[in-house]
């Protein structure tokens, strides 16, 4: 009995330590407060953790109901090393839990990461600021454009110079024209001049003697004439030859000159339409990327914050270890209690456990992220 | 070449998470689980600052620093430590064994990094 009334002088504080602790660890270890309760009850006769139901004021008190120190203490001891055993569980679960979490986010950072080099990538080429050529859309754009123009300037500048071209070969066929009349006068010149020849030879024959040199005259007069017919003739056919050509090379350049305008310039306009929409689709894959990076960024920013909450792990590891050492201290007393002659005073043996779980290693309350100081 | 950081914490996810955090900046990490072991890979060299937890089994964080700050080598690296622990009276046993900074967890990743750039260089 003295080590009984010892014990309720211990048994107090403990439960109500118990039952303070144990609180917010209801679900895991629900098993220890009703350890603690049970001690409550059994060192203190008269006062169960649960209230009785009024006796009938006819039947006699019934008797109180008995606690064999050695059974509920056996079964305490029990309740205790099962939490003790749930709390490393927990723990476990947790690490296991967290590591893969951890695996998954470092992951998911690191795919962010990379499609944000990407989207940068994309952003910066778009901008013509990218590493390689051939991706340089706007700059593309850019030379396609000033090319079509060169092109457009050049054919009209072309198709005007053909105008010009023509006008001046019509005035060439004119003179071919006129030259071939010129060849015409001349030619019936010659006929003219063979026929006054013809008729001062037959004249100089009918003189006789003293038309002798005047005969030689005429048939030089008529040789000049032939000689004349003879040039006119290739002067004639080359003046033909210089028509034809004239003609062919006119019809070219009337072709040329005749360059369907309309149609360049509705390509033209085609081509500038299709570069401006290649333009907007540019301007699109560069808004998008740089919406990507924003994502990416806060895709990061999120990923840090997931890693700070999850630290929660490591709070939560050191917390069910004070637990356990909590649990571990109301063992021991108990083993005390149920052992006294070998065990300290209740106030030395109350004054150790407090001092083996005064310092609890996690003050947080939330998972916010810690404060930084450097010494 | 890069710096070496030293992460010496008893929880995996805690060491895991200095890595993640500090290797994407392109820092080399080198993780221990305890002070001991914290001390065994501290003397293999190369170490430019070493990140210890508070609440180790074998060896504690302040013990190792003060073994750390015992040793040439480790005179003038900076050591930080990174603990649940945020009590005044602890911060100042930190401060007397030879740490160069406090850092509470749980720890952003953002502000670890620049703290750990700051006391780098």
């Amino acid at each position: 009995m003295i080590g009984y009334r010892k014990a309720v002088a211990v048994g107090a504080p403990v439960a109500a330590a118990g039952v303070a602790w144990l609180g917010g660890w209801a679900g895991m270890i629900g098993a220890g407060a009703v350890a603690g309760a049970a001690v409550w009850s059994l060192f203190r006769p008269g006062h169960p953790a649960v209230p009785a139901p009024a006796a009938e004021p006819a039947q006699a008190p019934p008797e109180p109901p008995s606690f064999p120190a050695d059974e509920v203490g056996a079964a305490l001891r029990a309740q205790f090393d099962a939490a003790q055993s749930e709390l490393e569980r927990l723990r476990g679960i947790i690490a296991d839990a967290i590591g893969r979490l951890l695996t998954d986010f470092t992951e998911m950072n690191e795919l962010a990461t990379r499609q944000r080099d990407h989207a940068l990538a994309i952003a910066r080429s778009s901008n013509g600021g990218g590493d390689t050529e051939a991706i340089n859309v706007s700059g593309i754009v850019t030379k396609t454009a000033t090319m079509l123009q060169e092109f457009v300037t050049a054919t009209i500048e072309t198709s005007k110079h053909a105008m010009g071209l023509v006008d001046q070969m019509d005035g060439v066929k004119l003179q071919v024209e006129q030259a071939v009349k010129m060849v015409t006068e001349i030619d019936g010149i010659s006929r003219q001049t063979n026929l006054l020849a013809l008729n001062a030879a037959i004249e100089a024959a009918r003189a006789g003697e003293a038309g002798r040199g005047f005969a030689v005259v005429a048939n030089e007069v008529r040789a000049l004439s032939d000689r004349t017919v003879q040039f006119s003739r290739a002067i004639r056919e080359d003046m033909s030859k210089i028509d034809r050509s004239v003609r062919d090379a006119e019809a070219v350049i009337t072709g040329m000159a005749s360059h369907d305008m309309v149609g360049l310039l509705r390509s033209k306009q085609e081509t500038a339409n299709t570069m401006t929409l290649v333009t907007r689709a540019n301007d699109l894959i560069a808004e998008t990327a740089g919406a990507i990076d924003v994502i990416a960024a806060k895709m990061t920013t999120t990923v840090n914050d997931a890693v700070t909450a999850l630290q929660f792990q490591d709070m939560a590891s050191q917390l069910i270890g004070h637990t356990s050492k909590r649990l571990d201290e109301a063992r021991a007393l108990l083993d005390d209690m149920s052992d006294p002659a070998g065990a300290p005073g209740a106030a030395a043996r109350v004054a150790r456990m407090h001092e083996a779980t005064s310092h609890n290693p996690v003050q947080q309350k939330a998972v916010a992220s810690g404060d930084v100081e450097l010494f | 070449m890069s710096k070496t950081v030293l992460t010496v914490d008893d929880s995996a996810s805690i060491r895991q998470m200095v890595g993640f955090t500090l290797k994407g900046a392109g820092y080399s990490v080198v993780e221990a689980v305890d002070g001991n072991d914290g001390l065994a890979k501290a003397k293999a060299g190369g170490v430019s600052l070493v990140l210890t937890d508070q609440n180790m089994p074998g060896m504690d964080g302040i013990s190792m620093i003060k073994a750390l700050r015992a040793m040439p080598a480790y005179k003038s690296v900076p050591i930080l430590m990174l603990t649940t622990e945020s009590g005044d009276a602890m911060k100042a046993q930190g401060k007397a064994a030879g740490a160069t900074g406090w850092i509470v967890k749980p720890f952003d990743p953002a502000k670890l990094l620049e703290v750990v750039r700051k006391v780098l260089g």
